[in-house]
């Protein structure tokens, strides 16, 4: 019995490693909200959240980030990616680290991950200089649709909130909410990044 | 017998004065001089601070103390100098700098702008000269001279710290000075270095 146990365990704890992501655990949906209880017709109905990883700070993120910046869902993001990329006006950028960026994203994105976007970052300047933001007139700065890895990561709120914050226009900026993994979700290609 | 001790006799001979003249050491003079080196740098950076309380009862306590380390007899090892020493910015900023490096580096070539990563001039350049100013340092001025007179105290890495605000200068500052230095710590008070463009 007690040897059963042990075994099935250690499988437990194989699959979660051949899984490759911890284990979901009680997580908050937003950082003010537990969890969602309502009543239907007289019936309780109660929502919870089990994730990965704790909120916060990776909280359910709102459809909209702020009034003046762009939601993208997939069909945007492909056009986005046809005209504006195309055109070499615009670049898709993944926030996440290089080693996440490296093993699969959306082709076409470009990595720019979110920490040297922060405003403690000493180099900050010339990244923003080659995203066209100090010589407009030469260079004019991209427009940028940035997400991360799924509608639970808050690195591209903060990333936009960084760029704004450091002069960033917010008609050029643009968010697509679902990530890496809304987008594999579907079914679309990944591709491992340059 | 005679011939043993004929031997053994001229052997002690030889080997005496090879210890005496030391053929192939470093040149004797070169040694005793007090001249330049890490070292003294460290110590004449020291001695304002410790001569500032005029009250202190013990007169030019570092004098001594510079002769001893001055006429070491070991001449410092080569790799010291050449290599740069450590950024003076923390581990983590290190890891920011690269990895913003990387990014910018990735970022234009997907964008095709920007200047050659890394080469003298570029914006990368620029970042890893910025980068390593340490801060409150004076930084490398617009106006560049073209020569560096050495003073008492100079090393060629405090030189390219102090002209260019980058110790990794210090590799091509020995380089473009390599026909007047044997090697890198070789430095006179009052010579002449030609200031390469970073």
């Amino acid at each position: 019995m007690g040897r059963a146990t042990i075994l099935s365990a250690l499988m437990v704890s194989g699959l979660c490693a051949v899984a490759g992501s911890a284990p979901a655990q009680e997580a908050a949906i937003s950082p003010d909200r537990q969890q969602v209880s309502f009543s239907r017709n007289g019936t309780q109905i109660a929502i919870s959240r089990s994730a990965a990883d704790a909120c916060p700070p990776a909280c359910i993120q709102p459809l909209t980030l702020a009034p003046d910046i762009r939601t993208y869902g997939e069909l945007e993001v492909l056009a986005f990616l046809e005209t504006a990329v195309a055109g070499g006006t615009a670049l898709l950028v993944d926030l996440r680290a290089p080693e996440a960026y490296a093993a699969g994203t959306i082709p076409g994105a470009v990595n720019i991950p979110e920490q040297t976007l922060r405003a403690d970052n000493p180099y900050l300047s010339d990244l923003l200089a080659a995203l066209g933001l100090t010589d407009p007139v030469a260079q004019p700065s991209f427009d940028l649709v940035l997400f991360a890895d799924s509608a639970s990561a808050p690195t591209p709120a903060a990333a936009i909130e960084a760029l704004r914050s450091s002069g960033y226009p917010a008609s050029k900026l643009g968010y697509y909410r679902a990530g890496v993994r809304g987008w594999a979700a579907l079914g679309l290609s990944t591709a491992p990044g340059e | 017998m005679i011939r043993t001790v004929l031997f053994a006799l001229g052997f002690i001979a030889v080997t005496v004065g090879l210890i005496y003249f030391q053929p192939g050491g470093p040149d004797r003079a070169d040694v005793s001089s007090p001249d330049v080196t890490r070292s003294d740098a460290a110590l004449t950076d020291l001695s304002p601070a410790l001569e500032t309380p005029q009250t202190s009862p013990v007169p030019e306590p570092a004098a001594p103390e510079q002769i001893s380390l001055a006429t070491e007899p070991e001449p410092e090892p080569m790799v010291a100098v050449t290599r740069p020493a450590p950024p003076p910015m923390a581990g983590a900023s290190d890891d920011l700098r690269r990895l913003t490096w990387d990014t910018m580096r990735h970022l234009n070539a997907a964008t095709g702008r920007g200047a050659a990563p890394g080469a003298p001039g570029s914006l990368l350049h620029a970042i890893v000269q910025r980068s390593l100013t340490p801060s409150g340092h004076a930084p490398a001025s617009d106006v560049m001279p073209s020569v560096y007179t050495v003073r008492p105290g100079d090393s060629l890495a405090t030189i390219a710290e102090q002209v260019y605000g980058d110790v990794n200068m210090t590799g091509p500052l020995f380089a473009a000075n390599q026909d007047s230095l044997v090697g890198p710590s070789d430095l006179k008070v009052g010579q002449e270095l030609a200031l390469p463009r970073p």
